[in-house]
Formats: structure tokens, C-alpha cells, sequence
């Protein structure tokens, strides 16, 4: 009948989405190592060939099918780094993340450092899941010591300092590819092959920062006006919608 | 005897049809390097609409015989090429064009044009669209050089490095056809872009003017009502002539 009840519906549709989307950057403001998440829309058109005539205009019938919320990408960019004064708290100064073994299998990648030690006496980060370099502490040092390298030294009361292992940064190219599976970790999908794990600071992986931790990188002023603009684009695609049911009553009026 | 009344709806249908424009570019405003559409109804249906032509003329010179055309006013949409706003993302593989310019893409049906260059690199490090398509360089092969701390100058060139993007124009911007996607199609061909800037860390958004949009779509609302009345005036005509004649 009107393709424009359709479009306008899709566009509703995607823009509801996008203030989801909104809404849950927001609420991660204040959730350490969050990143953003980002939308992007595309337009769908018919796939019916469209063909261009002599003139060298192109004609369709079609204006289109609507829009689409195409992909949600997340915006990997640094946060900001909250002093803690915890010497188990890290953050990563670059592009680089933790690998993680997950309880139930399979690595997993973070860059929020909040690390404890789990059960079994290994570095861990929360929900226990134990760091891919398996670096155990010894329950009777004093602190430990984690350089800007990822040296983990662990210092005993009598000054004696003992080096524990290195935790190393997965420098991951495809972040994009990288899916939020909770508690700030990713996955990267099952058939990627896993990221060379490096030395913090070498090729772009960046330095570690002890005693820091990574806040969300959730810019707020940009959050303001994506849900500006997003209720402005669902108020326009009401509108027409609105137009177009006006338009179908003038045409059910063509007899009276 | 009912050619006007077809002819009407005819001109109904196109303005409807103009309403999914609209439609479209609204659905789209937010859309990242959507390019916006407008639709013109073909100038000589009009004048057919107007002007009898002078063959139709009755042997005694009367023009008043009116074959109207009573085929569709055909429509055709034009993109409008002009920029859209820039946002500034600042992610590394995200680039806006400025001027009559596009990227090249490698898509399985063929060379096509894109002006979102929300781009990333796949499991090889090369750089694709998001669905997956490789960016062509200026070499026409794909882009393999580039991490997440390449940077890309003005001209697409990417600096430490001797690849370019390949940066396109068309020979004939009215030959653009919307693909989807946010993808496009020359007809015409297409040679060397020539006034345009790379911007990385920024991505277009649409050039839809709602403002315009809006005008357009009171003209086709109060359009379809005037095409309503006179259609039902002239139904009304044909009511007295039909029956008060008769009787």
C-alpha cells in the first residue's frame, strides 16, 4: 500500500535500538574498564535491479525499504585511570588487554585489571578467572610489586624480593571482532586465531600501571547528543507516519 | 470519459510514491554517509497535462479533445551529493570524505562506491567495510599494511607507507544507484577523485535537510487533497449529468 508507514516503522524501530543502546552507555558511566558501545545504521534498498534510462538518470520505483541498526561496535579508546593506591589494581596505558582462562573454558580478554588472587593462589581477575601466564603468589609475601613491563615481584618482610612471573598484554588488531560477554570481558569468536601475547610496551600493547584502574571511557557530552538526535529522528519518523495514515484517509475519501 | 479521473490518480500514485521518498530520508537521517534522495516527477507528463498536442485537434479545429497520458507520471529519484556533518570518533580506522569523492570497494558483484568508511581490519589485517568487504588501494588491490597506529595524511596516503585509498568520482553523478548498505553504483563509470580530503577519526553522517524533507512532505499531503477534492468535484459533475439529465 504506502511503503512509508514500512520505512518510517523501521525507522522508529532503529532509533528505539539506539536509545537502548544510549541507555546502557549511561548506566556504565561509572563501571570501571566499560567501553562505549557504538551504532551504526545503513539504508536497505530493494533489490529489485534498478535500471538507468538514456538520459543517464537512474529511475526506481522504489525510494528504499527503511533503515537498519547494521552493527553495535565497541569503542575500545583508553578510559580515564582512577588512582586506587591498590596494589592489585592495574591499568593498561595503550591498546593492549589481559587474556584470561574462563572457570568454564575457553581465554577471554579484559582490560579491567582489578585483580585478586583466586583460591588456588593464582593471579586472577574478578569472577576468579585465572590470568593466562599463571602466576602464583605465595601467601606469605609481604606486597607485591607489578612493573611497568608486568613484572610481578612479590616482596617479603625480611626485604627479600622474588620475581613471580610477567604478565603479558594480548595485542588484539581485530578488535571489532571482540563480543562483550559480561563483567567487562570479550571473546574474540571461536574460529579467529588467538592474538600474540607480548611484553607490555612492545608493538603498541602498552605500559601497565599499578596501583590504577581504568575508568569507562563513556564521553557523556557525546552521549547527551546521540539521544538528541535520537528523539528527534523518532519524533520525525512518527510524524510520518502520522502523514501517511492522513494520506490513506484522503485517499479512502476519494467517494463519499 | 474517465481519463481524467485515471489521469488523477495517476499523478496521486506519484505524489504517494514521492511519501516513501521522504519516508526513506527520514528513516535515514541518522544513517552514517547516507546520501539523501529526491524524487522529481518527470517534467513531460505535465505538459502533456496542460497542452493537448496539436494532432489531436477534431478535423473542424476544435482543440478540445484531450487524450491525457494516462500512464504513470514516471519518477525517478536524484541523490543529493552534497557533505554531510562530520562527528569525530577518533578511532584509528574510521575516515570521512569531503567533496565529490568515494571509497572503492571490492564487492563480489563488482567495483562499488562507498562513502562510509567505518572501516576495520578482518583476521588477515585486511581493511574492510562492515560486512566484510576489503577497501580497495589506489593500486586497485586490497589494503594490507595498516594497524591500528597507521596514519592516513589528507590525500588517503597512508604516511610510512606507499599504499593510498583509492578515492573515486563518478563520470556522471546522476548515474548513482543506491545499493544498500550504505553502498553505491556507477553507471557511468568512474575516474580519480580530484577535490577531497581523507579525514581519519571522523565519520560522515547523513545530508539528509529535514527541514527540506518537511516541506515536501506538507506539498504531497495538501498535493494528494487537492487531486482528492478535484476528483470528487468531477465525480459530482458526472452525478448531475448522469442523473439530472436523465430525468
Amino acid at each position: 500500500m504506502i511503503d512509508a508507514l514500512h520505512i518510517s516503522q523501521s525507522g522508529l524501530k532503529a532509533t528505539q535500538e539506539w536509545i537502548d543502546f544510549i541507555s546502557n552507555n549511561v548506566a556504565n558511566m561509572h563501571t570501571a574498564g566499560y567501553k562505549t558501545s557504538q551504532v551504526l545504521f545503513e539504508d536497505l534498498v530493494s533489490s529489485n535491479p534498478q535500471t538507468v534510462n538514456s538520459s543517464g538518470t537512474s529511475q526506481s520505483d522504489h525510494a528504499g525499504l527503511g533503515t537498519r541498526l547494521t552493527s553495535s561496535s565497541i569503542n575500545f579508546a583508553e578510559g580515564s585511570f582512577k588512582p586506587t593506591n591498590r596494589q592489585l589494581d592495574i591499568a593498561i596505558q595503550g591498546a593492549g588487554f589481559l587474556e584470561v582462562n574462563q572457570a568454564k573454558g575457553g581465554l577471554a580478554y579484559t582490560r579491567l585489571g582489578r585483580l585478586e588472587i583466586n583460591d588456588e593462589g593464582y593471579l586472577s581477575v574478578t569472577g576468579g578467572h585465572q590470568l593466562s601466564d599463571d602466576i602464583a603468589v605465595p601467601s606469605d609475601a609481604s606486597r607485591l610489586t607489578i612493573d611497568t613491563q608486568g613484572v610481578v615481584s612479590a616482596i617479603y618482610d625480611d626485604g627479600n624480593q622474588i620475581e613471580l612471573g610477567q604478565i603479558r598484554l594480548a595485542h588484539i588488531q581485530n578488535s571489532q571482532n571482540l563480543r562483550a560477554i559480561g563483567n567487562s570481558l570479550y571473546q574474540l569468536p571461536s574460529e579467529s586465531a588467538p592474538p600474540l601475547l607480548q611484553s607490555a610496551g612492545e608493538g603498541g600493547t602498552g605500559k601497565i600501571a599499578q596501583g590504577f584502574l581504568e575508568m569507562s571511557n563513556v564521553v557523556l557530552v557525546d552521549e547527551m547528543t546521540n539521544l538528541v538526535l535520537a528523539q528527534r529522528a523518532y519524533q520525525l519518523n512518527a510524524r510520518l507516519i502520522q502523514t501517511a495514515d492522513q494520506i490513506l484517509e484522503t485517499v479512502n475519501n476519494l467517494r463519499r | 470519459m474517465s481519463d481524467l479521473i485515471s489521469s488523477l490518480a495517476n499523478v496521486m500514485q506519484a505524489e504517494i510514491n514521492t511519501l516513501d521518498v521522504i519516508a526513506q530520508n527520514s528513516a535515514n537521517a541518522n544513517t552514517t554517509a547516507y546520501r539523501s534522495q529526491r524524487s522529481v516527477i518527470n517534467q513531460p507528463s505535465f505538459l502533456q497535462f496542460i497542452a493537448a498536442p496539436e494532432n489531436t485537434k477534431t478535423h473542424s479545429g476544435d482543440a478540445i479533445s484531450r487524450p491525457l497520458d494516462s500512464s504513470p507520471p514516471a519518477m525517478h529519484t536524484k541523490l543529493l551529493l552534497s557533505d554531510g556533518s562530520l562527528s569525530m570518533t577518533q578511532a584509528p580506522l574510521d575516515f570521512a570524505l569531503t567533496g565529490d569523492a568515494w571509497f572503492g570497494i571490492q564487492h563480489p558483484e563488482g567495483l562499488q562506491l562507498t562513502r562510509n568508511g567505518h572501516f576495520h581490519l578482518d583476521d588477515n589485517g585486511t581493511l574492510v567495510t562492515t560486512h566484510g568487504y576489503p577497501v580497495l588501494g589506489s593500486d586497485m588491490q586490497t589494503i594490507n599494511g595498516l594497524t591500528l597506529q597507521s596514519r592516513i595524511d589528507s590525500d588517503g596516503q597512508l604516511v610510512d607507507g606507499n599504499q593510498k585509498l583509492l578515492i573515486l568520482r563518478a563520470l556522471d553523478s546522476n548515474s548513482i544507484v543506491p545499493q544498500g548498505e550504505g553502498l553505491y553504483l556507477s553507471h557511468s563509470g568512474v575516474d580519480a577523485a580530484q577535490n577531497y580530503q581523507v579525514i581519519q577519526g571522523a565519520l560522515e553522517g547523513s545530508n539528509v535537510d529535514i527541514g527540506n524533507d518537511m516541506v515536501r512532505l506538507l506539498q504531497t499531503t495538501r498535493h494528494i487533497e487537492s487531486l482528492q477534492r478535484a476528483m470528487s468535484s468531477y465525480d459530482s459533475i458526472m452525478e448531475s449529468g448522469i442523473n439530472q439529465i436523465g430525468n
